[in-house]
């Protein structure tokens, strides 16, 4: 029996589970749910900026009196029409103009930022990124529901019973999470590029930026930074699992730990950081986060060239910590996936293996 | 051992400061039905899990079919058939579709097989339902099925019957019985003692991880020569008798009096008594059940002879 025949089989058994497609499902969803999140505030920010923009009349008798009127149309030298205890003369013609200005070119900025996030090929990175967040838990579950469920079911032993060896079922376990993964950001990819398809047509005067070789190179980049992103957490996960296989509740305590540990790390890491960011005797956090794996990670998916988490405000919340470079990040993630693994086969080795903890 | 598919030698298991398995040897001969007999915690599951590699040994050897588990346990392990306590099997999974992964999973892809198999042990019918759905003497019958896959020359069945209806058990017992008829081995781990006497020729018993007893089924039985005796005065009786030199004990119960000596001295003992002016009013052979027997060497009431008995080699 070779490996891969051992992972045909172990395919064979995983894709009449129906808990692996419905996390197909909500990663692809997601993907999609991020491409069309953009479009929908672009064209909110869009419409706002034709007739909702305020403009502040001076001397209005309550705050309420404000007067709401299209930036573009007042500096078009087009005027709102006033109530009558509020004159012209209360604007400040200049004044107002200049904000309009400023407004409109951050609109604008906001606008061609939007644009980019959700028309091709800008789409398929930034929509890769954001799905990391939830990709790489759901992908951690997969590999508990892969090691794990065989300790609470205690197919395990009835597996090991006929002669497979312990170090190859891992291994070939571990194999297809890995290739699961890969086949996963693909489709994602593919969704991403399809919501981004739709939603250009849906948006009018709207194109896709230029698509060039160099762009096609870098969307393989993504797919494939995405995917190492997930390699450790997979170890990790699997790890969690062979650890807690004594334990009733086991698979479950690994799923948790796993998930529970990737947020955890990912956020608080970027809130120590801020903290004590400058603080006098506190600067080893900054050591530890240059090793920490969370932090590692987003600097991997986002360090370079990416664009800020806003929505969550990691970045924007650690002050002047920087990330680590690429190839830095590349490596520390690269030390926790050979530890996390080592440790999983070394546990799984030598483990004697029981019958159904569930 | 010449002719032994099962080699064990000194194996000891600990878990913690409780000893599962106490230095066990034990050899069963090639194209018998090997029955390993003992209590809940006896040890029975622990030494068939060191046999095929998935419990750690502390101490000891273990040679399957003329090769040692160590060092290839994969390739050895293979050749074997195993079902240990209830059988677990995929639960979303069918009875077919369990063992086509199975079957894969040894190098096979042969879609007769299972479907024979499956018709051996009555599942055709339910092939296709999810395991799940499966009743408990139906998840026996798929594990009987499972070990039978690749026609192992070996089967090591833990405890097939538990849980089951006597019916069941009665089915899985035929079974079994067939499966060892041939040249094949079969060693079945129980603790019901009647289904040990039923399907095994050989049968080595188990107490606290150590083999206490061991041999052919109705040798065992035989060795347990007992006497039942009353008369009209049975302390004096149990007084005499207990001075003879070919009665081993003498037990008094509410039906008179046991005495352990053989049935051909069966005149002996009458006429001991009769010259001491007791009077037997009754004298027959007891009939000495493997249920007997183990209890009495499970106690202590009739501790095996270290020749035959105890803790050493036994085939």
């Amino acid at each position: 029996m070779t490996g891969a025949k051992l992972l045909g089989w172990e395919w064979f058994k995983l894709r009449r589970r129906r808990i692996i497609w419905l996390l197909v499902a909500i990663m692809v969803g997601f993907s999609a749910f991020m491409v069309l999140l953009r479009f929908g505030e672009y064209q909110f920010k869009k419409d706002a900026e034709v007739k909702d923009e305020v403009v502040f009349v001076a001397g209005g008798p309550q705050p309420e009196d404000d007067i709401s009127f299209g930036c573009a149309a007042f500096i078009a030298g087009d005027r709102p029409e006033l109530p009558p205890e509020v004159t012209l003369g209360d604007i400040d013609v200049a004044l107002t103009s200049r904000e309009c200005e400023l407004e409109l070119a951050e609109t604008e900025e906001r606008l061609v930022f939007l644009t980019e996030e959700f028309t091709l090929p800008g789409a398929i990175p930034r929509a890769l990124r954001w799905t990391s967040i939830v990709s790489i838990p759901l992908l951690a579950f997969l590999t508990v529901l892969v090691v794990g469920s065989e300790y609470t079911w205690g197919t395990l032993r009835t597996t090991l019973s006929r002669g497979t060896g312990r170090r190859r079922l891992l291994a070939v376990k571990l194999a297809l999470v890995a290739l699961c993964a890969a086949a996963l950001w693909v489709a994602v990819t593919v969704v991403i590029a399809l919501t981004s398809l739709l939603a250009t047509a849906l948006a009018s005067g709207v194109g896709h930026g230029e698509w060039t070789g160099a762009a096609a190179g870098d969307i393989a980049g993504d797919v494939a930074r995405a995917w190492y992103s997930t390699l450790p957490y997979v170890a990790l996960a699997a790890l969690l699992s062979v650890l807690f296989s004594a334990w009733s509740g086991g698979t479950l305590a690994a799923a948790g730990i796993s998930i529970g540990y990737f947020f955890f790390d990912l956020f608080s890491m970027a809130r120590l950081l801020q903290l004590f960011d400058g603080a006098s005797g506190f600067g080893w956090v900054a050591d530890v986060a240059d090793v920490d794996l969370g932090w590692n990670t987003a600097a991997w998916l986002f360090g370079e060239g990416g664009e800020p988490i806003r929505g969550f405000n990691l970045v924007g919340a650690i002050g002047q910590a920087t990330y680590p470079g690429g190839i830095w990040s590349f490596a520390v993630q690269l030390a926790y996936l050979a530890a996390f693994a080592g440790a999983a086969f070394w546990l799984f080795q030598r483990r004697d293996i029981a019958g159904p903890t569930g | 051992m010449a002719g032994a598919v099962v080699e064990i030698e000194g194996l000891t298991k600990r878990y913690g400061d409780v000893v599962a398995v106490d230095d066990l040897t034990l050899a069963v001969p090639a194209g018998s039905v090997f029955g390993l007999l003992g209590p809940n915690g006896a040890g029975k599951t622990t030494i068939i899990g060191c046999a095929l590699g998935l419990i750690r040994r502390d101490a000891g050897s273990v040679r399957l079919l003329g090769r040692e588990i160590d060092g290839g346990a994969e390739e050895v392990v293979r050749g074997v058939g195993a079902t240990m306590e209830t059988p677990a099997f995929y639960p979303y999974l069918s009875g077919r579709d369990n063992l086509r992964y199975f079957q894969g999973i040894i190098g096979r892809d042969e879609p007769a097989e299972v479907d024979r198999l499956l018709e051996l042990v009555g599942l055709t019918a339910r092939a296709g339902s999810r395991f799940q759905t499966y009743s408990l003497g139906m998840k026996h019958r798929l594990g009987v099925a499972y070990a039978l896959l690749g026609d192992p020359q070996l089967l090591l069945l833990d405890e097939p019957t538990n849980g089951l209806d006597p019916a069941g058990m009665a089915e899985v017992r035929q079974l079994i019985r067939r499966l060892g008829d041939g040249t094949r081995t079969v060693v079945l781990a129980s603790h019901l003692l009647n289904e040990v006497e039923q399907v095994c020729d050989r049968v080595g018993i188990l107490s606290r991880g150590r083999l206490i007893a061991h041999g052919g089924v109705a040798e065992l039985i035989g060795r347990q020569d007992r006497l039942r005796l009353r008369t009209t005065d049975d302390s004096r009786a149990a007084a005499l008798l207990g001075g003879l030199d070919f009665v081993g004990s003498v037990v008094a119960d509410e039906a008179g009096l046991v005495v352990a000596a053989p049935g051909d001295h069966a005149a002996g003992i009458s006429a001991a008594l009769a010259a001491q002016g007791i009077h037997v009013a009754e004298l027959r052979s007891l009939d000495t059940s493997l249920e007997e027997y183990f209890l009495q060497v499970t106690e202590g009431e009739a501790p095996p002879s270290p020749g035959e008995h105890g803790a050493g080699a036994a085939t």
